[in-house]
């Protein structure tokens, strides 16, 4: 599904990615754990093709074709999706504007038939009531005058609209409480599928006791320096980035 | 004729005919009046404190035709079609009656082109008597001295007239004048407890070079409300001076919508009078520019007795090299306590070479008040663009709907919602023809 090869890159001139090689097949969940300051949100951005972020080496396949040249836009339309870390307030789109406006413009770069009004909203209100969104909310102006528990309950409501192969997610437990946590855990759960995989970005190992990974990885200093099974998170939870991390905190 | 030089003093040999200014009606002495303050001052120069960002000098190189009615075909359709409303149709400055539809005006409503009128009511000349802009205004002084047409309003006592007013100012070039030069005057007197909405549209040839003066006052009495709303689209080669001036009586409400997105050069200037304790102003505008466009919007509200509220909000959308200018002075009297008085300005800059000079400005001579101002500039926001890309929304399609968000604050404050949605288009369509469209929302 998502094989990333030697991939470097930097921020505005500086190197923050040091080549990082990582495969995910179909069905897996794999999940990448590392200090502040390591690249996990960088590689986030790099994958799903933002702006300012370059790269200076490697490649990046996804469904085996390189996507490096594609815009955010068009990997959105065949199948990555990123729930971000902080979610973006927009006042001024209505959540259901702008849900029906990007579910229709990937399924139009698809070649695939839009959805009616009808339709969507049938469709929609399914999703929210799985995931315990209140329909008020959808009425609101995008995640403006969200709690942070509500904001991330959003990333996942696209999620499941949006249906991707690759599903990238962020430090998606920032700011969560015990119980948003378990809300936002289970929708992602109830994602898995065999044919799909996923990436979950995380500093700490709470959320994978959660979304239990099939393999995790260390990224520091912009380098995956240690891959091993779930037991791998459980052990930087007791020992700290310190024991494998040189020189981290 | 004047024999002073042409260069200070466009238009001045368009005074005239001599019909037009002997005698001694008001009217009559407000023309002579208003050429003697114009001979005096001459066209704005930079160098005037008010005037400093907009620059009028390209004015005096200009040579537009005299006022000449036209009572040819108008190939134009209305900017804005008010399916139910009462229509007046100037056209190249003119009172078209045969395009207009104020025959049928309802009871309590009386609607006369200023032209046409063989005599000015009282009640007019004293609105026209009443102004609340300031005596050396230049602008409105070559107005004053060259108005020829425009409409005479008057809303009776307790009248709350349902369909909207719809005053049509459109401009054609002719083979008689084929840089046309138009000045309007309107007149609007809304009596007690009346209600009434008010829409004012300017359009004209994109492919003359022409020249509008226009203006209006509004004088509203105890109680009534006044919905105004200014549609600018004039063609991309013409300058629009406005002057708008507002009196409120005791517990009167004005509600002012300015959507500008044509002419080389405009300038839309309010001034807002409070006369009466309890009156409410509001100021709204959408300002839209892009190739070398320049767009000024100033307001000047007095708050010169205590009690009344006044709320401005002007959001600009500035792309290419065009040039915005907001300036808003809120003043407070002595004794004006417990005024409300508040403005803000935000403009998207969507090119580096795009500029907006805001000034929004209070002079505070009371102790007991609620003020505030507030101007921003910037891009659209890198982080919420890429966060619409990343679900899949064309850039494109992604800008045109942040702009779009960016100007719901000020439409949401538009109660008529056919007049909010006909704004929406305006701005859908601008987006548009500036590249940033092609929208597939929904």
């Amino acid at each position: 599904m998502l094989e990333i090869k030697n991939l470097q890159a930097a921020v505005d001139g500086k190197q923050i990615l040091k080549g990082v090689n990582l495969t995910i097949n179909a069905g897996e969940v794999h999940a990448i754990m590392g200090p502040n300051g390591s690249g996990k949100s960088t590689l986030s951005y790099v994958l799903s093709g933002r702006d300012g972020y370059e790269i200076t080496e490697g490649d990046i396949l996804y469904k085996g074709e390189s996507i490096v040249e594609q815009s955010p836009d068009e990997r959105a339309a065949s199948g990555m999706f990123l729930a971000f870390q902080y979610p973006l307030e927009i006042p001024g789109v209505p959540t259901m504007t702008f849900l029906r406006t990007a579910l229709n413009a990937q399924r139009r770069a698809r070649g695939e038939k839009e959805l009616d009004a009808v339709k969507f909203l049938k469709l929609v209100r399914g999703k929210a009531k799985e995931l315990q969104i209140k329909e008020e909310m959808l009425k609101r102006p995008l995640n403006v005058g969200f709690s942070g528990g509500e904001k991330k309950r959003n990333e996942v409501l696209q999620m499941s609209l949006f249906e991707p192969t690759l599903a990238i997610l962020d430090e998606t437990d920032s700011g969560l409480d015990i119980d948003a946590l378990k809300i936002v855990s289970d929708g992602v759960n109830m994602l898995r599928s065999p044919e799909r995989a996923m990436l979950v970005i995380t500093h700490y190992q709470r959320l994978l006791d959660y979304i239990v990974p099939d393999q995790v990885h260390v990224l520091a200093d912009g380098q995956i320096v240690r891959s091993g099974g779930k037991e791998l998170a459980k052990e930087l939870e007791d020992s700290g980035y310190g024991a494998i991390v040189p020189n981290a905190a | 004729m004047s024999s002073l030089p042409e260069s200070k003093h466009p238009f001045v040999e368009f005074y005239g005919p001599k019909v037009e200014t002997e005698g001694d009606s008001l009217i009559q002495r407000l023309r002579a009046s208003g050429l003697a303050t114009y001979q005096t001052l001459g066209l704005p120069t930079k160098r005037w404190e008010e005037w400093k960002y907009t620059d009028l000098t390209s004015l005096s190189k200009k040579s537009f035709s005299k006022p000449v009615q036209y009572s040819g075909d108008v190939s134009q359709g209305p900017l804005f079609e008010t399916g139910d409303a009462l229509t007046a149709v100037f056209v190249n400055g003119f009172f078209r009656e045969d395009l207009s539809s104020i025959s049928d005006a309802p009871a309590g409503v009386a609607i006369d082109s200023l032209a046409g009128m063989e005599t000015v009511p009282d009640w007019a000349e004293q609105v026209l008597a009443s102004s609340s802009a300031p005596e050396d205004h230049s602008v409105l002084a070559l107005n004053s001295a060259l108005m020829r047409d425009g409409v005479v309003l008057r809303i009776g006592a307790d009248i709350k007239v349902e369909r909207p007013i719809h005053l049509r100012f459109i401009t054609t070039a002719t083979d008689d004048a084929p840089n046309p030069s138009s000045f309007l005057r309107n007149t609007v007197l809304v009596d007690q407890n009346a209600s009434v909405t008010i829409v004012e549209s300017y359009k004209g040839s994109d492919d003359a070079d022409y020249f509008t003066s226009t203006a209006s006052q509004f004088v509203v009495l105890e109680s009534a409300t006044v919905r105004h709303i200014k549609l600018q689209k004039e063609g991309v080669g013409s300058t629009h001076l406005a002057t708008q001036m507002v009196s409120l009586s005791a517990k009167s409400s004005f509600g002012g919508f300015y959507l500008s997105g044509g002419s080389a050069v405009s300038r839309n200037e309010i001034h807002g009078t409070f006369g009466g304790e309890g009156a409410h102003l509001q100021l709204d505008g959408v300002f839209l520019g892009a190739g070398s466009q320049h767009c000024d919007n100033t307001t000047f509200v007095n708050h010169a007795v205590p009690s009344c509220t006044s709320s401005q909000v002007f959001k600009g959308v500035l792309d290419e090299q065009s040039r915005g200018v907001y300036q808003g002075q809120v003043t407070v009297a002595k004794d004006a306590q417990q005024t409300d008085g508040r403005q803000l300005v935000k403009t998207l800059l969507l090119s580096d070479q795009a500029e907006i000079d805001a000034k929004p400005e209070l002079k505070i001579f009371a102790d007991d008040v609620k003020c505030a101002h507030g101007a921003t500039a910037g891009d659209i926001d890198d982080e919420q663009l890429f966060y619409l890309r990343s679900r899949g929304i064309d850039e494109v399609t992604a800008r045109a709907l942040l702009v779009e968000a960016f100007l719901t604050e000020v439409l949401e404050r538009l109660e008529d919602q056919k007049i909010r949605e006909f704004c929406q288009q305006q701005i859908v369509s601008w987006l548009d023809a500036h590249g940033r469209g092609a929208r597939n929302v929904g």
